[in-house]
């Protein structure tokens, strides 16, 4: 929505020569990192290339040792609380595991960030409250009645996305999607892909994403940013950057064992 | 976000036309909610005027839902709009409420009741089925001894006994000081002041001893019992271990119930050395009953067997303590508020049961004349 506000930054995140070190050991090491307003960012890297310490010091939850991060025109640590409160409210964080409350059920997990706003003053009354929650629901392509479940009765699917539609409650302007297929099976994977693709297209959130998985990162991105050494050592297109050569983006985008084998199944490419 | 440049604003023109302009986010904008559905409620007919959204700024799900209930639910024949938010009324068209739970408070309370009697019954159950399990368990450790888990029985020595020698040395201590100002201030009126010894000893030994030790722990570990066991259902380590073929209850409830017994009795015993170190110095300073008369007299005024009773106590205080924490541990549901609710019956029973063995010990041993 922000991206059709008039007179607003163009840049959604920019990072600048962020540093972090963690138990001695170098993380990151001068990286750069920007997503424009609207756009749909993908960051890929090894497992432990420091992607979800990116993710945490540009949210806020931990600090860089040194550089600078802007988040909606903002610059993160340097703000009063109250401006920071202000700032967290216009993201959501899809968090890998979810991250539902677990003693609430999903409408209260849903109402929890909007009930937050009541102890700013920002009253919002239950009627609106549930209107809210019941198009959110539908959105993301819950049932009405899911709203009464628990946490640990949802399919891990589900559970995906009732914590997007909490990530989207307060109108979300920017999303970060931590490893947002991790844990579906292929065809809920493909399924999420597509409802973030939809949501995407129709909402104009901008987004951060950090992905292990290809197929999210050929459906979703608008381009590409690619972690290793500490530093981004490829940003562009998903074309552009898979042009770049470096070995590990040559491994990462390789076709995987068994690839051959799949093709030729009679089933592949059948929906 | 709302920019306060641009206002949500509407204006009827040449009595067709409605013509929206601004910024609609309204989400977090309670009172001009309400202002333009109270505004735009008082049209009426709205489906008459023809509604030009094409000016708007911005939408959000609030501002969408403001103008669908102007509508009455259904789009206007006469609608011009962004197809970025057209896709509000799309989604608001399909969108079901969910049903609330619709309940009596009569039901409320029948169930109520009915859960916590069940749950009751349900404890006592599982605490019993647990005994019978760990009975098993134990059969199972004499007939292949490498089945004993030694190192988790160990860690439990170490976690439950020697981390509380220090609270408990105070505690004991402080409390033999106390005790000892106390019953030297009735004695001394008797002039009776060597009597402290036996007093002391025989409240020590017998019943502060014990119940100091079982308080504390029951606090102290029985909690750390639950919330341990009971935090891996919510990490799925208790379902990994089961999937391995380890049994739970042999590899967390046994060693911990063994180690708790092993411990307890130690622990009285440090306790009532501290109580009793408390109590002599107290009685040096205080009533001039010295150090050495103290130590003399104690073995006179008091039967051995108060000790033995003591430390008895403690083994079975133990039992209770690590049975009951494990218990709620392993049946804790895997969310955070059952966690925590399980852990304050944890220790909730336990102080319960612990102050219930001893009056009852102590009223059985005393008036049957057993001892």
């Amino acid at each position: 929505m922000s991206a059709r506000v008039p007179g607003g930054d163009d840049m959604a995140i920019k990072v600048q020569g962020l540093h972090k070190q963690l138990g001695g050991q170098t993380i990151l090491d001068g990286l750069d990192l920007e997503v424009r307003r609207g756009e749909l960012v993908s960051v890929i890297g090894a497992s432990g290339a420091g992607k979800t310490i990116l993710l945490d010091q540009i949210i806020g939850l931990l600090r860089p040792d040194r550089g600078a991060i802007q988040v909606l025109g903002q610059t993160i640590n340097e703000l009063e609380p109250w401006e920071a409160r202000l700032l967290r409210r216009r993201w959501g964080v899809l968090f890998q595991q979810s991250a539902l409350f677990s003693a609430m059920n999903v409408y209260d997990n849903l109402a929890f960030p909007v009930r937050e706003l009541r102890k700013e003053g920002l009253r919002v009354d239950e009627g609106t409250l549930r209107e809210g929650i019941a198009l959110k629901l539908h959105m993301v392509g819950l049932a009405p009645e899911d709203a009464w479940k628990f946490p640990f009765e949802l399919s891990g699917g589900m559970a995906k996305r009732a914590a997007l539609a909490r990530a989207l409650m307060l109108e979300a302007e920017l999303l970060f999607l931590d490893e947002p297929t991790s844990g579906l099976d292929p065809a809920a994977a493909s399924e999420f892909d597509t409802l973030l693709g939809e949501l995407h297209a129709e909402l104009g959130f901008s987004a951060l994403m950090i992905t292990h998985d290809i197929y999210s990162v050929a459906t979703l991105s608008d381009r590409v940013a690619v972690l290793a050494d500490g530093k981004l050592i490829a940003a562009g297109t998903l074309e552009d950057v898979t042009r770049s050569g470096h070995p590990f983006i040559a491994s990462f985008f390789h076709p995987r064992e068994g690839e051959e084998r799949l093709r030729a199944l009679p089933a592949y490419g059948s929906p | 976000m709302a920019d306060t440049s641009s206002d949500a604003r509407w204006q009827r023109n040449d009595d067709d036309e409605i013509l929206l302009t601004g910024s609609w986010t309204l989400l977090l904008d309670a009172a001009r909610r309400r202002r333009l559905a109270r505004e735009l409620g008082g049209l009426d007919a709205p489906h008459r005027y023809r509604w030009n959204l094409d000016r708007l700024d911005a939408l959000d799900s609030a501002g969408a839902r403001v103008l669908w209930k102007v509508w009455g639910q259904r789009l206007p024949e006469r609608l011009e709009c962004h197809e970025d938010h057209r896709h509000w009324f799309r989604w608001l068209e399909q969108t079901r409420f969910p049903p609330r739970p619709n309940r009596r408070w009569l039901d409320v309370a029948f169930e109520r009741t009915g859960n916590g009697a069940l749950g009751f019954l349900r404890a006592v159950g599982g605490v019993l089925l647990l005994v019978g399990q760990l009975m098993v368990d134990v059969a199972a450790c004499v007939r292949h001894p490498r089945a004993i888990p030694w190192k988790e029985t160990t860690a439990t020595i170490y976690h439950v006994g020697a981390t509380s020698m220090l609270l408990l040395g105070v505690v004991g201590f402080l409390i033999g000081v106390v005790m000892a100002i106390q019953i030297g201030m009735a004695l001394r009126q008797f002039g009776a002041a060597t009597l402290i010894v036996g007093m002391m000893g025989l409240a020590v030994l017998r019943e502060l001893g014990p119940v100091i030790c079982g308080v504390i722990l029951a606090g102290r570990s029985g909690s750390a019992m639950t919330a341990g066991i009971g935090s891996m259902h919510l990490t799925g380590e208790y379902d990994a271990l089961r999937a391995f073929g380890s049994s739970p209850s042999l590899r967390l409830a046994l060693p911990r119930v063994v180690g708790a017994m092993i411990t307890l009795p130690l622990l009285v015993v440090w306790t009532d050395f501290a109580a009793l170190i408390g109590g002599a110095v107290t009685a040096q300073m205080d009533l001039g009953v010295g150090f050495r008369l103290f130590l003399d007299q104690l073995p006179q005024q008091i039967q051995i067997v108060n000790f033995w009773i003591g430390l008895a106590k403690g083994a079975l205080f133990g039992l209770t303590i690590a049975l009951i924490g494990c218990y709620f541990g392993m049946s804790a549901p895997p969310d955070t508020a059952g966690l925590s609710r399980h852990t304050t019956l944890s220790v909730v029973t336990s102080l319960t049961l612990i102050l219930l063995f001893d009056a009852s010990s102590g009223a059985l041993l005393t008036h049957v004349g057993l001892l």
